[in-house]
C-alpha cells in the first residue's frame, strides 16, 4: 500500500484530446485514423440536436455520470494519491481451534465452473477468523487443479475430496464434478463481464455517452446488443479477426500491442484475454436467450463481515445465480467498492478494516447489486455490557445492535428534557411555562407520565399544525405551482387529512388517484405540482413518475431517466413504463379564478421510450404487475400497487422517514435514498416497525406514539465512554437544530410575544403559511425552510453559519422579542419583586426547565431596580441564543 | 517541526477587544482549534520555501472565480492566425504590453494588462473528469474530488471535502481586528443542483467556512444584522456576549452534544463583527462615489468587486467573487458555459461585465496602493475547445459553441508581489496545449500560499486526524516580479 504521504503530483500533457479534436493529426496506427473519422461523423449527425436549455442540463447530467463511472473504475483500479492511507498492522496470530469451510462442499458443473471456498478459523472461544488468503489445497491432480491458489477447477468428473490446511490445522472439502465439458464463450454472459471488470465499458472510457475515439459500449454493458454490434458487426468487423483471435483490435488495444489512450488493460495470456480469444475463435457467439445470459441474484460470502481489530482482513466470494438455476463463482469479475474508506478499504475481493466503524460493502456484476455490512470493532477492552431498561420492541433491537457493537446506551433523559423533547418534535413548538411546570409537577411515575403527555400531544392541533406543514412540504404546496386559490385549497385538505388521522395508505391512495377541481377535490394538486414539459414543450410525466417513487418509495428513480441505474437494478425501460401510469393525466381551466381540473384522458396518451420510440406499457418496477384492465384508469391500478400492504417498499420508507423526523438520522439514511447499495444501520428495528405499522392499520399517530414512548426516544444526549463515537445506532440522542419555523415560533411562545410573519396576519405562526417559501420571509429562507419544489428531503436545510449567528445574536426575531413592550418579561417584572422568581419563570419559558442555583447566581440580574428590565431582557436575549434553546436535545 | 501560528487570537491587537468584549480566551476571531487540526509544516521545506523570491509579498487574497469556463480564445489568448473554426469571430487588439494582445471584446483589459501578469498555459488533463464541479473542486481545493454520489451525481459538498483555499488561508492567517475573515459572494458554486462543492472549509470545521453573502450587491443588500440595532449600545452587546458564554458554561453537556456545529465560534464572531461595526461598514457601497461604481459596472459583478476591494479595506483576509451564474447555466443568460452559443453571449453579455469589472479592480487596487500587499487570481475552472462545434465533454454543442477544454487555458494574476506587465507561458498556435511553461491550477494554489508566506506543502490534520499537505504542487516562482 501505498505509504501515508505521497510523492509530487507530475504534470502530464496529454496529446489524445488534441487528436480527438482532429486538431492534432498524429500518425497514429490505421485503425485509429478510420475510428476518428467515424467520430467526426457521428459528431456531425448529433449537432442537428437543438440545444434547449433542458437539454443542456440533461447532457451536463450526463457528462457528470461519466465523471462518476470514471471514479470508481480509478477506484478499482489504485487508491489515488491523496486519500492513500497505510493500512493498520494485521493483528497478532490467534490460536486457531479447527476449521471450517463455506461452503462445506462443492459441485462444479462443468469444465469452465471454478470455485473456491472461504476459510475460517475458528478459535476456543468460538471467534472466526479469515485464514482464506493463507490456506493450501491438496488435490487429486486427476480430478483437479488449482489456479491463483484458490480456485478449483475440474479435470475429470466424479467425487473427489480435496484437503484444505491452514494454520497447522486441515480440513475436508468433498467435490463433486459433474462434467469436464467447456460450454461455448457467450458474449452477454462471459464477454461482457470481463469488459466491465477491465473498465471497457465505464463512463470515462468507451461508455461515455459518445464512446470513444470511435467505439462507444453501453454505459457499464447495459445495452448487448448494441455492445456485440460495436465489436462485432461496426467497421465491417474490423474489430475481430476470427482466422486469428490474437490479431483482434478488440485484444491488440486493450493488450497494449497498439497505441490505446487507455492504457494496457488486459495481460496477454490472462484469464479474462484467453476467455476473449476463446470467443473469437468459436465464432463470436452471441447468446441465443438474452433472458438467461444476466445473472438475476447475487450472493455474497460471508454475508456480513465482523472484523474484531483494524488491520483484520476478510476475503469474499461473489457467486451470481442465472434464472435457469445455474450459478458461478464470479469473484474476479465483479467490482466490489466500500462505502467507507475510512473503516474499511477493498483491494480485489479483499476488505480490510482500517478503524472502528460501521461500512457498507457493495458488490457489482452485470446489472446485480449486493451489499455486505461490515463492522471493525476495534479495541473495547474494558466494555461490559449491563441489561437496559426496554419499554417496548424498539428498544430490543436497539440494544441488541449496541451489544453486538459494543456500545453502551446514553442514560435516560429528565422530565425536563422529555417535556421539551417531545413537544417540539410532535408540535414543532416548546412547552409553554405553564405546560411545562404542569408536567414537572405531576407526581405520576415518570414513565407512565411521559406516555400520557405523548398520547395527548399525538393528534392534538399543534400536532395537526406541524405534521400538516411537513406534508406540505412533501406533496409540493407552492404557489409557484398551484396558484394563489389552490394553494390554500390542498394545506387546508392535507390539514384536514392530518386531523382525522386519515390511514397512511388511504391518505396516499387519495393523492395518487385524485380527479376533479383543484379547489374542490384538493388532492389533486399534487398532480399540478408534478406537471413537467419536454424539450418541445410537450407534457411529460416524468416528474410524476419520478417524484412519486422518491416520496412514496424512498426511491431515487431520476438516474435511470438516461440509462440503467449505476447502483440499483432499476433500468431504463423501468423508468418509462413506470412513467406510463401517469402519462394520462390530463389537466384542463376549470369555470372559477384559480381552478383546474385534473383527470384521467380516456381519449389516451402514452409515455414513449426515448431510445425505440416504442409506447412504454405501464409496469411497475417490481412485485405483482397492476391490472390496468380492470381499472377506471391507470392511476387507480397504480394506487394499488403501491399502497398494498405486499409492497415492500411502501411501508418501510415510510417508517424509516417518520423515524428520521424523530432521531434526525434514518435507519435508511438519507431516508429517500434507499437502495440495495445502501442497506439499513438495523434491519431487524426497521422490519419489526414496519410490521408493527401495517398491523395497526397504517396508523401514523400510532407509530409516532411507538417511537416516542420507546427508551431509544429518551435516550439523553450525554454521551458514555462507551457511546461517544456513536451516530448511527442511536446509542444517545442527537441534537437537531430547529427548523426555520420552530425557531420563529418558539421564540413567540418563549416571549409571549406576538408573531408576524409576512404573508400571514399578524399572530399567526410560521407554521400556518400555506407557500413555499414567500421571498418576504429574509429570516425562514436563511433557516432553511424550502421552496418545496422538489421532492428530496435535502430541500430543507438545518445548517448554521455565521449569517446565521449574525440573525440570532443581532437580527429582528430574537431582539425585537426580547424588546417587545408586550413580551412576559414586562408582565414578570410586575408580577415578581423577587428576581429569582423572574429567572425561574425565564429559564421555564425559554428552556422548559427551572435553572440551578448557579445559573441563578449568573443570570446577570444585579438587584439594581433602574437595570432590572434591560438586565431580565438581557438574560432572556442569551438563553434564546444558546444551543439550549436552538437545538432539540 | 516547525508551526504556522494556528491560535488565532494571540497576535490580536487586544485594546479594544478587551475593553469591548469579553467572550474569552484566545480565540476571539473565532477561529478554534478545537479539534485536531492543528497547522504544521515540514521544517525543512518551510525554509527553503522562505528563501524563494516572493514569499510572503501579499496579506490578502481576492479570488475572482469565473465559473463555468470562459473561453480563453475569445477573452485573453486571441489566435488571430487560426483558421476560421477556431479563431472565432473577435478580432485580436492591442495591449500595454508591447506584442501582446487580447481579445477586442476586452478593451478595458487591454489598457490596464501592464499591471498584470497573463498566464496562458494554465493546463491540466483531468482524471477523467470533465465536468464543472469536479474542476471547480480542483481549482478550489488542489484536490480531485474521490467520491461521487451512488446515485450517481457528484456528491453535495460534506464535511470530509477538501477545504477551500480561501479557508485554508484565512485560518491559517486571520485578520488583524474584529472583521469577517473570508467573504464569498455573490453567489454559490454550483453546478446543477450540486451548490457549493469546494465553496466550504470542509474538513477544518464549520468555524472556518467563509461568511457566504449570497445577494446583490448592484441592488440593495440586507445587511442590518451587521450593524448594532437602535437602542443597543456596543457596551450593551458586549454585557450579553459575556452574559451567553456564562449561561452556555452552565450547561456543558449540550455544549457538547453540539460542539461540531460551532455555534460557540459563530456567535463570537457574530458578536464581535456587530460590536465593531466594520463589517457593516464596508458593506455599504453607497459610501463610493457614483463614478466608481459605474467604472466597476452597475451589475453583480461588477458591484461584487467594488465590494471585495471594500472588504479587503476593511481587514477582510480573503474575497472569493463568484462568477454570477450557474457553472453550466444558460449561455445566452448569464453563464459562461458556452456550448450552444459562444460569440453573441460573450460580447453583448459576458464580457462587457469582465472587462469592466476586472481591470476597474485591478486599477483601483493599484491607485489605492492595495495592490502591494493584495494578490489577484482570475481564472475559470477550464478554458474551452479551440475547435467550434465539437463535443470534447459528451455534451452537445452548437454550431459556433465551444465545449470544455483543461488542457490549456488563461489565468490573470496580479499584485501582491506578481510580475507587472508580463505573459507567462505560451499556448500553442491553436491555443489547444501550452506551448512553453505549463501551469497546473494547483501550482497556481501553491503560488498564492507562497505569496501569502505559507508553506504550500504544510501539512493540516483532516477530520480523522490525517496530515494532508495544503496542496500537492510547487509554486511558479518566476510569476513573481
Amino acid at each position: 500500500m501505498p505509504p501515508a504521504r505521497l510523492k509530487k503530483i507530475t504534470l502530464k500533457y496529454d496529446a489524445a484530446p488534441a487528436v480527438e479534436q482532429g486538431i492534432i493529426s498524429s500518425g497514429f496506427e490505421l485503425g485509429l485514423r478510420t475510428l476518428v473519422a467515424m467520430e467526426a461523423s457521428t459528431s456531425a449527425k448529433r449537432k442537428k440536436h437543438t440545444m434547449s436549455n433542458r437539454f443542456q442540463r440533461l447532457s451536463s447530467f450526463v457528462a457528470a455520470f461519466t465523471v462518476v463511472m470514471g471514479m470508481f473504475a480509478v477506484n478499482a483500479l489504485a487508491k489515488r494519491a491523496e486519500t492513500g492511507e497505510a493500512l493498520p498492522p494485521k493483528p497478532a496470530a490467534t490460536a486457531i481451534e479447527s476449521l471450517q469451510l463455506e461452503p462445506s462442499s462443492l459441485s462444479l458443473s462443468d469444465g469452465r465452473d471454478g470455485r473456491q471456498v472461504l476459510v475460517w478459523g475458528v478459535t476456543k472461544d468460538g471467534q472466526k477468523i479469515d485464514l482464506s488468503d493463507e490456506a493450501t489445497y491438496k488435490v487429486d491432480a486427476a480430478f483437479i487443479s488449482v489456479a491463483d491458489g484458490r480456485y478449483l477447477n475440474p479435470l475429470r468428473a466424479g467425487k473427489t475430496n480435496v484437503t484444505v490446511s491452514a494454520a497447522g490445522k486441515t480440513s475436508d472439502l468433498p467435490v463433486e464434478v459433474l462434467s469436464v465439458n467447456r460450454p461455448e464463450m457467450r458474449f452477454a454472459k462471459d464477454v461482457m463481464p470481463i469488459l466491465a471488470s477491465v473498465g471497457c465499458n465505464a463512463g470515462t472510457c468507451h461508455g461515455s455517452a459518445k464512446g470513444k475515439n470511435g467505439f462507444k459500449l453501453s454505459l457499464r454493458g447495459y445495452d448487448s446488443d448494441n455492445d456485440y454490434n460495436a465489436l462485432v458487426t461496426d467497421l465491417l468487423g474490423r474489430r475481430i479477426d476470427k482466422v486469428r483471435p490474437e490479431r483482434s483490435l478488440m485484444l491488440l488495444k486493450p493488450a497494449g500491442v497498439v497505441p490505446h489512450e487507455g492504457g494496457k488493460a488486459l495481460s496477454i495470456g490472462s484469464r479474462q484475454y484467453e476467455a476473449i480469444v476463446q470467443w473469437i475463435r468459436e465464432g463470436v457467439h452471441e447468446e441465443p436467450d438474452l433472458a438467461t445470459a444476466r445473472p438475476n441474484q447475487l450472493d455474497v460470502l460471508p454475508s456480513h463481515v465482523d472484523l474484531d481489530l483494524p488491520g483484520r482482513s476478510q476475503r469474499l466470494v461473489v457467486i451470481a445465480k442465472y434464472p435457469d438455476g445455474t450459478s458461478r463463482d464470479v469473484t474476479r469479475d465483479a467490482v466490489i467498492t466500500s462505502s467507507k474508506d475510512e473503516v474499511a478499504k477493498v483491494a480485489g475481493p479483499v476488505l480490510t478494516g482500517i478503524r472502528r466503524g460501521e461500512a457498507a460493502v457493495l458488490v457489482r456484476y452485470e446489472g446485480n447489486y449486493a451489499a455486505v455490512n461490515v463492522s471493525v470493532m476495534g479495541d473495547r477492552a474494558g466494555f461490559a455490557w449491563s441489561p437496559q431498561v426496554e419499554y417496548n420492541f424498539i428498544d430490543k433491537h436497539v440494544n441488541a445492535k449496541l451489544l453486538k457493537r459494543k456500545t453502551l446506551p446514553a442514560e435516560e433523559c429528565t422530565d425536563a428534557e422529555f417535556v421539551r423533547r417531545v413537544y417540539v418534535d410532535v408540535t414543532g413548538l416548546i412547552p409553554t411555562s405553564a405546560q411545562a411546570r404542569a408536567f414537572l409537577e405531576d407526581t405520576t411515575s415518570s414513565r407512565q407520565k411521559r406516555e400520557s403527555l405523548a398520547a395527548k400531544l399525538i393528534g392534538g392541533k399543534e400536532y395537526v399544525d406541524n405534521w400538516s406543514n411537513k406534508w406540505a412540504d412533501l406533496l409540493q404546496c407552492n404557489t409557484k405551482a398551484l396558484g394563489p386559490e389552490a394553494v390554500w385549497a390542498f394545506r387546508e385538505w392535507i390539514r384536514e387529512e392530518i386531523a382525522q388521522n386519515k390511514p397512511y395508505d388511504q391518505f396516499v391512495y387519495e393523492i395518487v388517484t385524485a380527479q376533479g377541481s383543484s379547489l374542490t377535490h384538493p388532492a389533486v394538486n399534487f398532480y399540478r405540482a408534478l406537471r413537467d414539459k419536454d424539450d418541445n414543450g410537450k407534457a411529460t410525466p416524468n416528474k410524476m413518475g419520478e417524484d412519486i417513487t422518491q416520496t412514496f418509495l424512498g426511491v431515487r428513480f431520476n438516474c435511470n431517466k438516461c440509462h440503467d441505474h449505476p447502483f440499483e437494478r432499476w433500468t431504463q425501460k423501468q423508468y418509462y413504463e413506470f412513467g406510463a401510469f401517469f402519462a394520462r393525466v390530463n389537466f384542463k381551466a376549470g369555470s372559477h379564478t384559480g381552478e383546474e381540473i385534473v383527470f384521467a384522458d380516456y381519449r389516451g396518451g402514452e409515455n414513449l421510450q426515448p431510445k425505440t420510440l416504442a409506447i412504454a406499457a405501464p409496469h411497475v418496477p417490481y412485485g405483482k404487475q397492476p391490472d390496468v384492465d380492470s381499472a377506471h384508469h391507470r392511476q387507480e391500478a397504480f394506487g394499488r400497487w403501491l399502497t398494498a400492504k405486499e409492497n415492500p417498499l411502501f411501508a418501510r420508507s415510510f417508517v424509516n422517514r417518520t423515524w428520521s423526523y424523530y432521531f434526525g438520522i434514518g435507519i435508511i439514511d438519507p431516508a429517500d435514498d434507499i437502495r440495495a447499495s445502501n442497506p439499513p444501520s438495523n434491519p431487524e428495528l426497521l422490519d419489526a416497525l414496519t410490521a408493527d405499522f401495517i398491523q395497526s392499520g397504517f396508523d401514523v399517530q400510532h407509530l409516532m406514539k411507538t417511537i416516542v414512548t420507546s427508551r431509544t426516544y429518551q435516550s439523553s444526549v450525554k454521551t458514555n465512554r462507551w457511546n461517544e463515537d456513536d451516530k448511527l445506532n442511536f446509542s444517545h440522542f442527537l441534537p437537531r437544530r430547529l427548523s426555520a419555523e420552530q425557531v420563529m415560533d418558539c421564540v413567540a411562545i418563549a416571549t409571549g410575544t406576538r408573531p408576524r410573519v409576512a404573508g400571514l396576519p399578524d399572530g399567526m405562526r410560521s407554521i400556518y403559511l400555506a407557500d413555499g417559501l414567500a421571498d418576504a420571509n429574509d429570516f425562514l429562507k436563511l433557516f432553511g425552510r424550502p421552496k418545496r419544489e422538489t421532492a428530496c428531503e435535502c430541500e430543507r436545510s438545518s445548517n448554521l453559519s455565521l449569517a446565521h449567528a449574525l440573525s440570532l445574536v443581532n437580527g429582528p426575531i430574537i431582539s425585537e422579542a426580547v424588546s417587545d413592550p408586550g413580551n412576559n418579561i414586562a408582565t414578570l417584572l410586575t408580577k415578581f419583586k423577587d428576581n429569582r422568581k423572574v429567572i425561574e419563570e425565564l429559564y421555564l419559558s425559554i428552556l422548559g426547565r427551572l435553572p440551578t442555583d448557579n445559573e441563578v447566581q449568573n443570570s446577570g440580574l444585579g438587584g439594581d431596580p433602574a437595570r432590572r428590565l434591560e438586565e431580565t431582557q438581557d438574560l432572556a436575549w442569551a438563553l434564546l441564543n444558546g444551543p439550549a434553546f436552538l437545538f432539540n436535545r | 517541526m516547525l508551526s504556522i501560528p494556528g491560535r488565532s487570537g494571540a497576535t490580536c491587537d487586544g485594546i479594544s477587544r478587551r475593553e469591548i468584549l469579553r467572550v474569552g480566551g484566545a480565540g476571539l476571531l473565532g477561529v478554534s482549534l478545537s479539534r485536531l487540526l492543528a497547522v504544521e509544516s515540514v521544517a525543512s521545506a518551510a525554509s527553503t520555501a522562505a528563501q524563494l523570491g516572493g514569499f510572503g509579498r501579499a496579506k490578502n487574497f481576492i479570488f475572482v472565480f469565473l465559473q463555468g469556463g470562459p473561453s480563453h480564445l475569445d477573452i485573453w489568448d486571441p489566435k488571430p492566425d487560426a483558421p476560421e473554426n477556431i479563431r472565432g469571430q473577435f478580432k485580436a487588439i492591442p495591449t500595454k504590453i508591447k506584442g501582446e494582445y487580447v481579445s477586442e471584446v476586452m478593451p478595458n483589459l487591454a489598457k490596464i494588462l501592464d499591471k498584470t501578469t497573463l498566464i496562458r498555459s494554465v493546463s491540466y488533463t483531468p482524471a477523467g473528469l470533465f465536468n464543472h464541479t469536479a474542476a471547480i473542486y480542483q481549482m478550489m481545493t488542489g484536490y480531485t474530488p474521490d467520491k461521487v454520489s451512488p446515485s450517481g451525481q457528484l456528491e453535495p459538498p460534506n464535511r470530509s471535502d477538501y477545504p477551500c483555499l480561501g479557508a485554508q488561508l484565512s485560518r491559517i492567517k486571520p485578520p488583524v481586528g474584529p472583521m469577517l475573515p473570508f467573504v464569498m459572494l455573490p453567489r454559490p458554486l454550483q453546478e446543477s443542483g450540486v451548490i457549493g462543492k469546494g465553496g466550504s472549509a470542509g474538513f477544518l470545521g464549520a468555524a472556518a467556512d467563509p461568511y457566504y453573502l449570497f445577494q446583490d450587491p448592484a441592488k440593495e443588500m440586507n445587511i442590518s444584522d451587521l450593524a448594532l440595532r437602535q437602542g443597543i449600545t456596543a457596551a450593551r452587546m458586549s454585557r450579553r456576549a459575556t452574559l451567553l458564554e456564562k449561561v452556555n458554561a452552565q450547561m456543558p453537556e449540550i455544549e457538547k452534544a453540539v460542539s461540531e456545529h460551532a455555534l460557540n465560534d459563530y456567535d463570537k464572531k457574530a458578536l464581535e463583527l456587530v460590536i465593531s461595526g466594520r463589517a457593516r461598514k464596508a458593506f455599504d457601497l453607497t459610501e463610493e462615489k457614483k463614478e466608481t461604481r459605474e467604472k466597476y459596472g452597475m451589475h453583480t459583478f461588477g458591484q461584487s468587486c467594488l465590494l471585495a476591494r471594500r472588504l479587503i479595506e476593511a481587514g477582510t483576509r480573503v474575497v472569493q467573487v463568484n462568477w454570477p451564474a450557474v457553472a453550466n447555466g444558460n449561455p445566452t443568460v448569464d453563464a459562461f458555459d458556452t456550448h450552444a452559443a459562444n460569440f453573441a453571449p460573450l460580447r453583448d453579455l459576458h464580457c462587457p461585465k469582465l472587462d469592466s469589472a476586472l481591470p476597474a479592480l485591478i486599477e483601483d487596487l493599484d491607485q489605492r496602493g492595495l495592490l502591494n500587499d493584495t494578490i489577484v487570481l482570475a481564472i475559470g475552472e477550464f478554458g474551452r475547445s479551440p475547435k467550434l462545434g465539437v463535443s470534447t465533454s459528451g455534451n452537445s454543442n452548437g454550431p459556433d459553441g465551444r465545449d470544455h477544454w483543461p488542457y490549456c487555458y488563461t489565468a490573470l494574476m496580479a499584485g501582491g508581489g506578481i510580475g507587472r506587465g508580463v505573459v507567462y507561458g505560451k499556448s500553442d498556435a491553436t491555443g489547444s496545449s501550452p506551448a512553453d511553461d505549463p501551469v497546473h491550477p494547483t501550482q497556481l494554489l501553491a503560488t498564492v500560499y507562497h505569496a501569502m508566506g505559507i508553506d504550500p506543502h504544510s501539512l493540516v490534520h483532516n477530520h480523522l486526524g490525517q496530515p494532508r499537505e495544503l496542496v500537492q504542487a510547487e509554486p511558479v516562482i518566476k510569476l513573481f516580479g
